[in-house]
């Protein structure tokens, strides 16, 4: 009896599995229905404006073939966490037909071999074409070992974003020159930048506290500081690995870059900013307490919408000093364990066509795509994406390491304690060099 | 399945039954807790990286290189000063807020016990998100009000030394609730019959309290003492929302750091190696906090 009941309660598990699973199958089109009618597409997103744009578009995709597009919007720190589990999932029984990935995941998960190649369907399609992507895009978050797994969805190449209002303030150009002997200029190196940060961070309605700090910085970690400091280093002329995957960091370049960053963190930043996250480091940008933020290029627009900021059109934005920032980009991929791979795969046809990646970068959207940058409406609306065209192309990109998110747990922990006093700069960059040769993928 | 009194208890005919009734439940128990905590401990004897592909030999290595981690070693550290600290300060404010609420000449008892009681019905991550903002430096309504009466505005989460107590305080705030209930529950079943034979025999409050209160309150102490212990040991939500660890490594705990370990790391083998240890050490102090207790209720 007692294994009948167990018979009885297994095939139940199996029939009710076998049932979830067929809910979600592709159906072939019947005449005159749409290609994907009653097909739903289930994909996950980062909460970013960008994800906002796509989302405010969906009803025309939905319209043109029928399918229900589903997006999960989560925080990016429960993102990869929740991604792994569904991409180690067996072929077609995954939860997520597509997802979105952060360019630091792409070597982890084309190593595991989650993703699917695109090269076929490319071939195939008559919408895709690869070469209209600017190549560090597509170096980034499309090719991977020399397929192409991804298309770019868009860049969050870090710039600096500045108060041009204080920036072009006579009499602040005034105190400057005075001080230093020279014309107040844009910074153009890190040690710059760092004495011009000090000089904006000031008291401006006299009651003896500051109120306008030089750089609003987020020191949280893992990827906040991490990500943020990465300007530095880079700037600097440092970087962690070369791109055969050596580490190639020196102990003197990093140590400066570090010393200059938590210098900036103790001398311009709020004094609550070791613990900022970018919500709180944009807030206090949006609150017009902060004259600079090495910051996402797009957060121009963001920063111009009045329902958002105190701020709005005192911004401008200009590469991170030293002209060499970090490159960032999230690509559409469709994992092996998609259920609906054509359907997906119609959906990045889609969302990745000039028209919609026209309408995106109109509404605020960071372009990956070279006629989008270039476009006459798009330039009308925002001439700087001349300048943030060549920032995309001159920026690095984290380097392509499948223990990435490992590697800037590790960045995270070892900036933090140096801010924190529990570590010397010395130490932090020599454990740095060790893990890094430890993580690397040779 | 195995023979308890339960089942030899019951004429036979009705055994067969009683099994059949509580299968379902067992094989819940062995899917749900037993499989998965066996599998951990099969998994802490191997090398798994989830992303390098497959689970290799059997070997020590794993609890070997943990034991020697200075990190898990900053970790064990910060997990019993806040253990500690949460468990002293919430039973004494517990036990003296459940005092005080056990008076029945208070007006309005039951709405303080109420409002005492809010914020054990608030989830850990709302907990941590809530302080968040009222613990911004610069935003928040914590620092706007101290300087609005002229006192210092500390930067709550920014430095190592203030992070851990601002979380202690947290703690506190959200789960002294959960000792009050416990304790007051405690303290409205005890027999009168105890305080009126004091009260005869001439004996002041603080004798009561002393000879009476505690000792029949051991017990109940006990319990919530190794339930918040329990708890207490595993904190990871609120260092997760309040400081991610930070600032440098100050309030890494135990639980936070395994979480990283094998959801950023993806070693399952060195963080299922970590929590078989952790899971070891709450046994093992609750074990030695019973036989504590017990001695000092003799």
């Amino acid at each position: 009896m007692t294994k009948r009941v167990i018979t009885i309660f297994g095939l139940l598990l199996i029939v009710s599995m076998l049932l979830t699973a067929c809910a979600k199958t592709e159906q072939p089109a019947a005449d005159g229905a749409k290609e994907f009618d009653g097909v739903t597409i289930n994909v996950m997103m980062e909460g970013v404006p960008d994800t906002e744009y796509v989302q405010a578009l969906l009803d025309k995709f939905e319209e043109e073939t029928g399918a229900t597009v589903n997006i999960e919007v989560l925080n990016y720190a429960l993102m990869h966490e929740k991604l792994v589990p569904q991409l180690t999932a067996a072929k077609g029984t995954g939860s997520y037909d597509l997802i979105v990935v952060d360019n630091y995941w792409v070597a982890e998960f084309n190593r595991a071999g989650w993703l699917m190649a695109l090269d076929e369907k490319i071939a195939a399609s008559d919408k895709v074409n690869t070469d209209v992507y600017l190549p560090s895009m597509m170096e980034m978050v499309g090719k991977y070992e020399g397929k192409i797994y991804m298309l770019p969805f868009y860049n969050y190449a870090m710039a600096l974003v500045y108060r041009d209002d204080i920036f072009s303030d006579p009499a602040i150009q005034a105190e400057y020159k005075a001080r230093f002997g020279k014309d107040l200029a844009l910074p153009t190196t890190i040690p710059e930048y760092v004495e011009l940060a000090e000089f904006m961070t000031r008291d401006t309605n006299g009651d003896g506290e500051v109120d306008v700090f030089g750089a609003s910085m987020q020191g949280l970690r893992p990827d906040p500081t991490a990500m943020e400091f990465l300007n530095y280093l880079y700037s600097m002329g440092g970087q962690l690995y070369d791109t055969d995957g050596n580490v190639v960091l020196t102990q003197d370049v990093g140590v400066q870059a570090l010393n200059y960053y938590v210098q900036n963190m103790k001398t311009a930043a709020p004094p609550g900013a070791p613990s900022y996250g970018f919500d709180e480091a944009f807030a206090t940008v949006a609150q017009g307490k902060a004259f600079s933020y090495i910051t996402y290029n797009w957060m121009v627009p963001v920063l111009d919408n009045p329902e958002q900021s105190q701020v709005v059109g005192k911004m401008k934005v200009t590469a991170v000093p030293g002209g060499v920032g970090l490159l960032g980009g999230w690509g559409w991929a469709i994992p092996n364990s998609s259920a609906n791979p054509n359907a997906a795969w119609a959906f990045i046809e889609w969302v990745e066509s000039f028209e919609i990646a026209k309408e995106r970068a109109l509404m605020g959207g960071a372009p990956t795509r070279t006629d989008v940058f270039r476009d006459a409406d798009v330039l009308a609306k925002y001439p700087h994406y001349k300048d943030v065209e060549k920032i995309v192309g001159d920026s690095i990109m984290f380097p392509m390491q499948s223990r990435a998110p490992q590697i800037v747990e590790v960045l995270g922990r070892v900036i933090s304690e140096t801010i924190a006093g529990s570590m010397t700069a010395d130490a932090a960059i020599q454990e740095l060099i060790a893990e890094s040769n430890n993580l690397a993928d040779k | 399945m195995v023979k308890t009194p339960l089942f030899k208890s019951l004429p036979s005919r009705d055994r067969t039954a009683a099994k059949k009734l509580v299968a379902p439940a067992v094989i819940g128990i062995w899917i749900v807790i037993l499989f998965p905590l066996l599998y951990a401990l099969y998994v802490s004897f191997h090398d798994w990286i989830l992303s390098q592909g497959k689970i290799g030999e059997v070997n020590f290595s794993n609890y070997i290189t943990v034991l020697k981690d200075p990190l898990l070693l900053n970790a064990a550290k910060n997990t019993i000063l806040l253990t500690v600290s949460v468990v002293v300060l919430e039973i004494a404010i517990g036990f003296g807020l459940a005092l005080l609420l056990n008076n029945k000449r208070i007006r309005l008892r039951n709405l303080y016990l109420f409002i005492l009681l809010v914020p054990m019905l608030m989830p850990p991550i709302t907990v941590g998100l809530i302080w968040r903002l009222l613990l911004h430096p610069d935003l928040g309504i914590i620092n706007y009000m101290l300087s609005l009466v002229g006192l210092p505005q500390p930067i709550w989460l920014a430095d190592p030394v203030l992070a851990m107590i601002t979380i202690i305080i947290v703690d506190v705030w959200h789960e002294t609730s959960f000792i009050i209930l416990v304790l007051l529950a405690g303290l409205t079943s005890l027999p009168d019959e105890m305080y009126e034979a004091a009260m005869i025999d001439g004996a002041s409050a603080w004798q009561k309290f002393k000879f009476v209160t505690l000792p029949l309150m051991a017990p109940t102490i006990l319990v919530a003492t190794i339930i918040r212990m329990i708890a207490a040991l595993k904190t990871y939500d609120l260092v997760y929302i309040l400081t991610r660890g930070g600032p440098g490594i100050s309030t890494e705990t135990i639980s936070y750091y395994i979480y990283k370990v094998f959801f950023v790391f993806l070693d399952m083998g060195k963080s299922s190696a970590m929590a078989f240890i952790l899971l070891a050490i709450i046994i093992l102090m609750t074990l030695i906090l019973m036989r504590v207790m017990r001695t000092a209720e003799q």
